[in-house]
């Protein structure tokens, strides 16, 4: 028991890394948002091989009533950008389409009042 | 809240402003009284204020690294937003703003008691994530010592 999920969660943190790599890696030519379908399969296949292991994840903003979508949260938005200023994708971080949709305006908002940056600095 | 008058739609908006962090407390709270005033012209009802203190800003913003955030939160028609906007832009001291209207059954006391209860969570997570961050810590320095198993994995199996 201890052993799948130690395996689970090991895997996990190797999808996050390939799926930041493939942003503009081999495919690159395709949009951000075309390739959704496709990746969550290989994903789930992935995984599939490395015993059967499949998280549901949940959006944080359902589950967690306390988790409210606010612009002026500089430090909430940082959890769903990346270091690069890219907002990450709902097969990434889980958001139902209700909440994300709303997040991508929040994290525009705040771009506009410069909480949250169009680019990365380089800090 | 007295007057309720049947014509009384208000919308609420809020606006947050960035001025330049250069700018003295005495001139911003001239700013800040300025456009109380006119929100109180126009017969509005300013419903709150909040200082949120000199910030770094997360990019330049004509040349200035670092400004300070007012947040404001009003109710109104809308002329009071074209107004308040006209303010600010003419003001050579503010560097950005941005108006969002609330929606349309706004309720001062609901939004007061919302925004507390907004505050009262980020505070609460802000503690969770001090304790969280105190938790690893702790553990980081159990595994230094123990530096033989390597990292969490080996442990946890050769608990089983």
């Amino acid at each position: 028991m201890a052993i799948t999920s130690v395996k689970g969660s090991g895997s996990e943190s190797r999808s996050f890394d390939r799926s930041d790599r493939g942003d503009r890696g081999d495919r690159g030519d395709r949009g951000d948002r075309g390739d959704r379908g496709d990746r969550m399969d290989k994903d789930g296949d992935d995984r599939g091989r490395r015993g059967g292991f499949h998280r549901k994840k949940v959006c944080r903003f359902c589950s967690d009533q306390d988790f409210v979508m606010d612009y002026k949260d500089a430090r909430m938005m940082q959890s769903f950008v990346t270091e690069h200023g890219k907002i990450v994708p709902r097969r990434i971080s889980g958001n139902c389409a209700e909440h994300q949709r709303k997040l991508t305006s929040a994290v525009k908002r705040a771009r506009n009042i410069a909480l949250v940056g169009y680019v990365s600095m380089g800090t | 809240m007295a007057n309720t008058a049947s014509a009384d739609i208000r919308a609420g908006y809020e606006t947050t402003m960035i001025t330049r962090s250069e700018l003295s407390d005495d001139a911003l709270k001239a700013l800040q009284e300025k456009l109380a005033g006119v929100v109180t012209e126009f017969g509005g009802e300013i419903v709150l204020t909040e200082d949120w203190g000199r910030r770094k800003l997360a990019y330049p913003i004509q040349k200035e690294s670092r400004g300070h955030y007012n947040y404001f939160v009003y109710s109104g028609k809308g002329e009071i937003v074209h107004e308040i906007e006209r303010h600010l832009r003419l003001h050579e001291h503010v560097l950005r703003f941005l108006t969002v209207n609330l929606e349309k059954e706004f309720n001062a006391e609901n939004f007061r008691k919302q925004r507390a209860e907004v505050h009262a969570a980020a505070k609460r997570r802000e503690e969770e994530r001090e304790a969280r961050r105190e938790e690893r810590d702790s553990r980081r320095s159990y595994h230094d010592r123990g530096e033989s198993s390597g990292d969490i994995q080996g442990v946890e199996i050769s608990e089983e």
